[in-house]
């Protein structure tokens, strides 16, 4: 389904990584590693559009993602460093706002639903500023509850911040979302258990 | 169009919650064309021939007051990077958020210059002109002034590098703007100044949006 081929990305006048390549297939789930400053945060940015490669294509069904943009981000949730939130908004209305920014009708109920699933639940009604960091990253994540009909989930250090219960949550989460035939990409220095085909990628093995 | 609307009610939904900002930039349009009169006398002539002047380039001085902060905060919070993920054309929502952006600040500034136009001893039709000159005009800033924001935008001194960007560009539709009431003050037609900023409005609209989404994608890389 993503295919990556012979990938290269320069930022300032270092080399990040080159020749990177790999191929995911539907319902595996690709782990990224890598330490700090290895280019985990721009492969994922690159492979959802949001940057340009210096050299190599993406191709996602077998055509390259910038000449099928409207149909790519259609398919697509990417979850970035930062959780997309606005200080001044409550939980709810964040997310419904993110669901609609990127195409999704959701109702309210449905944007409760999915933070109480996350295990936001006296919270709701409060706006984002108020929150502790692990629960601005849930308000973030509780959009993969509500986008099961995207086949590609890229995700940038998901577990960040979070605690136990709520990783054990999300893992399982994304091993429904393999099982259904979608796929994973994650980047994340945490040892998290998936029972789902899952394959490696290490940022050092392409190190320019 | 869920992403238009949806873009549209969110930024008024959070002017509305930090109206405070917004009611700064009126006080300093306020303000800012009530000090005329103490630095130049008040010699009713000479007021009623620079009143619609004043009271335009006051407006240019607070819509950019605001300006900058169009897109830095969904910048800095990452939530410009989710709408340019959309699959909707990045235009749609730019355009969203200058209308949003036209309303909640741009717009009060429009309903308050009547007020302004009596202090500077305008009679009614001349306020009129004004104020309709104003509107007409105010679009086209906000319309330009986001080409602005978004070209420096995560920029060190944005706020000052964007009013030396955006300023030349003003000066048409100051010209027009202002031309209009002072010719209507000195007996002339306007309709030609009518014409000539609903023709520029109508290009800012057909061209702004997409100079500013090109201009965002750059910035966002």
């Amino acid at each position: 389904m993503l295919d990556v081929q012979r990938l290269a990305c320069v930022r300032g006048d270092r080399a990040l990584f080159r020749h990177l390549e790999f191929c995911l297939p539907a319902g595996h789930l690709l782990r990224v590693t890598g330490r700090n400053g290895s280019g985990k945060t721009s492969l994922l940015r690159i492979l959802c559009g949001l940057s340009q490669p210096d050299a190599g294509t993406v191709l996602w069904h077998g055509q390259v993602i910038a000449e099928q943009r409207d149909v790519f981000h259609g398919r697509l949730l990417y979850l970035g460093h930062s959780p997309a939130l606005n200080d001044l908004l409550t939980p709810v209305e964040n997310l419904r706002f993110a669901c609609q920014a990127s195409g999704d009708d959701f109702t309210h109920g449905d944007c409760i639903d999915s933070l109480k699933h996350i295990g936001l639940d006296r919270e709701l009604e409060l706006p984002c500023k108020v929150l502790s960091q692990g629960q601005r990253r849930r308000v973030a994540l509780a959009r993969v509850f509500l986008a099961a009909h995207r086949p590609l989930w890229l995700l940038d250090e998901p577990f960040t911040a979070l605690d136990k219960h709520a990783i054990g949550e999300l893992a399982s989460t994304l091993d429904a979302h393999c099982a259904r035939n979608g796929s994973v990409v994650i980047t994340t220095h945490q040892e998290v258990a998936f029972a789902a085909r899952q394959e490696s990628l290490s940022m050092e093995a392409f190190a320019a | 169009m869920t992403v238009f609307f949806a873009v549209l009610r969110r930024d008024m939904l959070l002017a509305w919650r930090s109206r405070s900002d917004l009611l700064v930039a009126l006080s300093f349009f306020v303000i800012v064309a009530s000090l005329f009169p103490f630095g130049i006398g008040a010699d009713p002539a000479q007021l009623k021939a620079i009143g619609p002047g004043v009271v335009w380039v006051a407006s240019l001085l607070a819509s950019l007051l605001a300006l900058p902060r169009l897109f830095s905060q969904d910048f800095e919070s990452g939530v410009l990077e989710q709408l340019q993920l959309s699959s909707d054309p990045p235009v749609v929502w730019v355009t969203a958020k200058i209308a949003a952006h036209w309303l909640c600040t741009s717009l009060p500034l429009v309903i308050v210059a009547p007020l302004l136009g009596l202090m500077y001893g305008l009679d009614a039709s001349a306020t009129q002109v004004l104020t309709a000159s104003l509107l007409v005009g105010t679009p086209i800033v906000s319309l330009i002034g986001a080409i602005g924001a978004a070209l420096t935008l995560g920029l060190r001194g944005a706020g000052s590098l964007l009013a030396l960007l955006v300023f030349p560009l003003f000066v048409p539709v100051l010209v027009f703007g202002a031309g209009a009431a002072d010719a209507y003050e000195s007996g002339m037609a306007i309709k030609a100044y009518f014409l000539l900023l609903g023709g520029g409005l109508l290009a800012a609209l057909a061209l702004a949006p997409w100079a500013c989404a090109a201009a965002l994608r750059i910035s966002l890389e």
